[in-house]
């Protein structure tokens, strides 16, 4: 063990920093070490859908992995992993963002929202989850996760968009099945739902 | 009669699973103790392997095993068109070769990349012109070229002469491996009073379904569990229990949903790889998840043929399609199978009612994509060739570009196809009127053109 590291030590040094003691970071604060070189925190807390989430994740680990197969959240999609199908779309502070292509790591101070996330407590559908139902948007579904996440993404910087704006907002996500007019039906009754 | 759903509004039961992302796909399960495989493609069009060693892979930390065509066809690869679970003679770029299982997709990545296999090269074709020619590599096993039906592979060539001349736009004088034909030819080109010629070549893109192909399984009490995407579990699930050679009895094929599908997951001979994860796991007696990337997609995915053609259309003074003559060279890419260009000749006779139409084809290998059904199979390449010769037949006889389709579409009690099938229900003129009617205020006679037809 290391001789520097006491428990009275570890205690001080995670108070001290405010962190939560099962931290990489808190040990290193409690012996007094210097982070190695390259040092990548793997213990991150994320705010998932209003929830803060203590996670293992690796340097390089996507956001989509993270949610996917570290917090089960496999409503997000993985299409293309590659940036360019944009079955994967979260929302990070309300902004559209393709989960494949950006690094867990990066959003420790950020909200993040999947289509887990969207339903209210009591089970009600978000209106733009309720309109793409009312107007049977999705085929095969798998890229609807996506689209619903572009929708709520653009309504919420715009709440009243033309069917143009509407277009122009899920031009990031491709449907193979070719539901595109529908889903863009849907995001117009979903303003309408909003009122 | 009472009818639960016709003619009343409901939301299909899957609708809301799909908007909550609760529904799941196979790549959504997991299972205790799953761990994760990978595979190891073939980097070159055809090949065969002379030598796996994978004792460094096998060595490390959180790899479980390996699985090879040798273990998965232990009696020899089947002398059949179509993927192979796992194969030792590649006759594409990304054929599967082996798959290994790791504790996680990166530790498998990196113990992929520790294997050595050993390749004999062998002569590949991407053109199937290019194979036809005297001298031309040829795609399939046993430097062969095309698949003749219960008679097995077999290799065509043509005259390099015959082959030139067909490059120059010329009608092909080979002898076809198919015929079909109704009606007189002769005669109803005779009454033509336009008639157009010419080639035309188109590719053979991939599905591209949203979902990969992944899969998971694991046994159980002696059952096969396997978690996959189908378009249909009736359909598929006794195709894939005779793949992976399991009763069907013992097989419990488990599909909440499917990510699409276009054709390459109708049958169970389309996805052999799901095959892979069932084989590995009852090795390994592990839970095994494979997922399968967007690159593999575009190797084992599926496409449509791709179409190398000669045709002759002739028009009757009045806009009527008197006479088809198609002649259709087929890439049937590095697995054989499928029948497209016979079914673009179908679609010419049905769509445009033609009174005679004549379709030779000759279907030849390439070491290229595996092709497979796709929505539209053959309808899809020949509508691009065929409206643009409307288009211009259109503006040869004076006749409206809207007009020369209501004239040529089928109505109900029309037949189609060489076997003159009657149509029970066709509303075509009536589409293009409502189609027409929502254009108003356009210029009907352009909105129909197609983008590629207006400088043809």
């Amino acid at each position: 063990m290391n001789p520097k590291l006491t428990r009275r030590r570890f205690i001080k040094g995670v108070i001290a920093s405010g962190a939560a003691a099962t931290t990489t970071a808190a040990w290193y604060s409690a012996t007094g070490q210097e982070r190695p070189s390259g040092f990548v925190e793997r213990l991150v807390r994320i705010n998932v859908n209003g929830q803060v989430r203590n996670v293992d994740v690796e340097p390089q680990e996507t956001l989509a992995s993270t949610l996917r197969y570290k917090l089960g959240l496999t409503g997000t999609k993985l299409g293309c992993n590659r940036g360019e199908c944009g079955a994967c779309t979260v929302l990070v502070n309300d902004v559209p963002t393709y989960a494949c292509s950006v690094l867990t790591h990066s959003f420790k101070n950020d909200r993040i929202e999947t289509v887990e996330g969207l339903e209210s407590a009591n089970g009600d559908l978000h209106p733009v989850q309720q309109a793409f139902v009312e107007e049977l948007a999705p085929q095969c579904g798998y890229c609807t996760p996506g689209q619903i996440m572009s929708a709520v993404g653009l309504l919420r910087e715009n709440a009243n968009p033309t069917r143009d704006e509407a277009r122009h907002a899920l031009a990031g996500n491709i449907c193979r099945c070719g539901s595109y007019d529908s889903y863009l039906d849907g995001v117009m009754r979903a303003v309408e739902l909003i009122g | 009669m009472a009818y639960m759903h016709i003619g009343k509004d409901f939301t299909p039961p899957d609708v809301p699973g799909k908007v909550t992302g609760r529904i799941k796909y196979a790549e959504d399960y997991t299972r205790e103790g799953m761990v994760y495989a990978r595979l190891l493609t073939s980097p070159i069009p055809h090949a065969r392997v002379l030598d796996i060693d994978a004792s460094e892979a096998l060595a490390m930390d959180g790899v479980f095993g390996i699985l090879t065509a040798d273990d998965v066809y232990p009696d020899g690869e089947p002398q059949s068109t179509g993927l192979k679970i796992l194969t030792n003679e590649p006759t594409l770029v990304g054929e599967p070769i082996l798959a290994l299982a790791a504790v996680d997709e990166k530790t498998a990545e990196t113990a992929i990349a520790a294997i050595s296999v050993t390749f004999e090269r062998l002569p590949f074709v991407l053109d199937p012109l290019d194979s036809l020619a005297e001298g031309g590599g040829n795609a399939y096993p046993g430097d062969t070229n095309t698949f003749v039906f219960r008679q097995g592979f077999a290799t065509e060539k043509w005259t390099a002469d015959q082959v030139a001349s067909f490059r120059a736009g010329n009608e092909p004088t080979a002898e076809p491996q198919q015929t079909v034909e109704y009606g007189d030819l002769e005669a109803a080109f005779a009454e033509s009073t336009y008639v157009y010629e010419g080639t035309f070549t188109n590719a053979g893109y991939p599905h591209m379904s949203m979902e990969p192909r992944s899969a998971l399984a694991y046994w159980e009490n002696g059952k096969l569990y396997l978690h996959g995407g189908s378009q249909s579990l009736t359909a598929f699930a006794d195709g894939i229990a005779g793949i992976i050679g399991v009763p069907k009895a013992d097989l419990v094929f488990i599909n909440e949903a499917t990510g699409g599908g276009f054709g390459q997951r109708a049958r169970a001979g389309s996805v052999p790889v799901y095959a892979v994860p069932a084989k590995l796991s009852q090795k390994i007696n592990r839970p095994v998840m494979m997922r399968a990337t967007r690159e593999e997609e575009f190797t084992i995915g599926g496409a449509r043929q791709g179409l190398t053609g000669w045709i002759k259309v002739g028009f009757k003074p009045d806009g009527v399609m008197a006479a088809c003559d198609l002649w259709i060279v087929s890439d049937n890419g590095g697995k054989g199978g499928g029948a497209d260009a016979f079914s673009a000749a179908d679609c010419i006779s049905v769509l445009y009612q033609t009174d005679a139409v004549r379709f030779r084809g000759t279907a030849i290998g390439t070491n290229t994509a595996h092709r497979g059904a796709q929505r539209g199979p053959g309808q899809n390449q020949i509508a691009p060739i065929i409206s643009p010769i409307m288009d211009v037949a259109a503006d040869e006889l004076g006749v409206s570009r809207f007009d020369i389709r209501k004239i040529n579409t089928p109505m109900t009690g029309d037949v189609g196809g060489p076997q003159r099938i009657p149509f029970t229900s066709a509303y075509m003129p009536e589409a293009l009127e409502m189609a027409g009617n929502n254009l108003d205020g356009m210029n009907v006679n352009h909105v129909v053109v197609s983008k590629t037809a207006a400088k043809w």
